[in-house]
């Protein structure tokens, strides 16, 4: 078993509660409901400046959808932690440098915060991701959760966008293809059916 | 000095105020600023200082660039070095809460408690727990070096 506890440098969590702060500004939500074995994924409506700038959509929708799984079946906290670590890792936007945690880190002589978009900006700023296929750990064995069929229920996504583009997990560094997630327009929502791989248990969650 | 105790990982970027001192002196936030201190820690027993949304930090209103962690208190006090005096201070504390003194025993079985909850609970946070005074007295029993494994991984439950 692996337990939960990381005990990581200050600065490093100041990256992670400063990477929450502006998750949570972002306006971005997902709810995992194991009895319709759907999650829900939405983005707030254009407004907010903060929510505008989306951040870390995909990873965060799937460590939640991931916790709550884990909840589910039984499984170990620790492995979402992994998780969110292993997406870190494969986060698509960077900064200057390739570092996803771009704020207050030295350059030189300068610093910056916040993320500097890494096609310029202006295409990645209209594009936040949504990918909903981990491999997860839960109880010793591995499954992936794979966005079956998705629907939208509210505004739109990227033109031919399609459920088929959560099902793997591969974009990686700064890659950006357009069929390897779906972007989710101001204010919209989606629902991902996924399968429970035989033998994992669902129940309220 | 962190190199003369060995102090590792080690970041000028962090500041942890002694007693939590500085934070609303603007000549102090703008000093903390100008050598580079971007991290800090808040106190979460006082007002305005917790976490706002659990795992968020606060941005200080006079440097809004040093953000201030939100650090939980612990009754690991900063004045003992050995089980003898945490339960003599302790129990000097909490002996009307509890109604009785309690045993060094219990007081670790009520504080691990505690921290354990921390932990479920997925928090993203320090714990404040004095560093010099307890770890050196680790030679001076089991239980000493029972304090100190959980003053060691001070940082965070993971979550």
């Amino acid at each position: 078993m692996t337990t939960p506890l990381i005990s990581p440098a200050m600065e490093d969590l100041g990256s992670r509660v400063a990477s929450r702060m502006r998750y949570n500004a972002s306006g971005a939500s997902a709810t995992v409901d194991p009895n319709a074995n759907t999650i829900t994924v939405a983005r707030r409506q254009r407004g907010d400046r903060a929510g505008d700038r989306r951040l870390r959509l995909e990873q965060r929708v799937l460590r939640g959808a991931t916790d709550l799984i884990g909840r589910v079946a039984g499984g170990w906290l620790g492995d979402v932690v992994a998780l969110e670590r292993r997406l870190q890792r494969k986060h698509r936007w960077h900064d200057g440098d390739g570092r996803h945690d771009g704020d207050w880190r030295r350059h030189g002589n300068r610093r910056h915060a916040g993320h500097r978009w890494h096609d310029g900006g202006r295409a990645a700023r209209r594009r936040p991701a949504v990918r909903l296929a981990p491999a997860e750990r839960v109880g010793g064995t591995s499954f992936s959760l794979p966005c079956a069929s998705l629907s939208v229920t509210t505004g739109q996504i990227g033109g031919g966008q399609t459920a088929s583009a959560l099902t793997v997990a591969e974009l990686t560094g700064t890659t950006d293809m357009w069929t390897d997630y779906v972007e989710l327009s101001p204010a919209s929502r989606i629902v991902c059916s996924y399968n429970l791989p035989a033998g994992v248990a669902s129940s309220g969650g | 000095m962190a190199n003369q105790f060995g102090f590792r990982p080690f970041s000028t970027a962090n500041l942890v105020n002694p007693g939590y001192t500085g934070l609303t002196t603007a000549a102090v936030m703008q000093a903390e600023l100008d050598v580079g201190i971007r991290w800090s820690v808040g106190d979460t027993s006082v007002t305005g200082y917790d976490n706002p949304t659990p795992n968020a930090g606060i941005y200080n209103p006079l440097q809004p660039q040093i953000l201030m962690i939100p650090r939980r208190p612990t009754n690991l006090f900063y004045n003992v070095s050995t089980p003898d005096q945490w339960v003599a201070e302790y129990n000097d504390i909490y002996r009307s809460f509890w109604g009785r003194d309690l045993s060094y025993a219990e007081i670790l079985d009520h504080e691990s408690d505690v921290l354990a909850q921390y932990l479920l609970k997925g928090g993203e946070r320090p714990l404040d727990v004095p560093p010099a005074r307890i770890c050196t007295s680790t030679a001076r029993g089991a239980a000493s070096s029972a304090i100190c494994s959980i003053r060691r991984s001070p940082s965070t439950p993971g979550g």
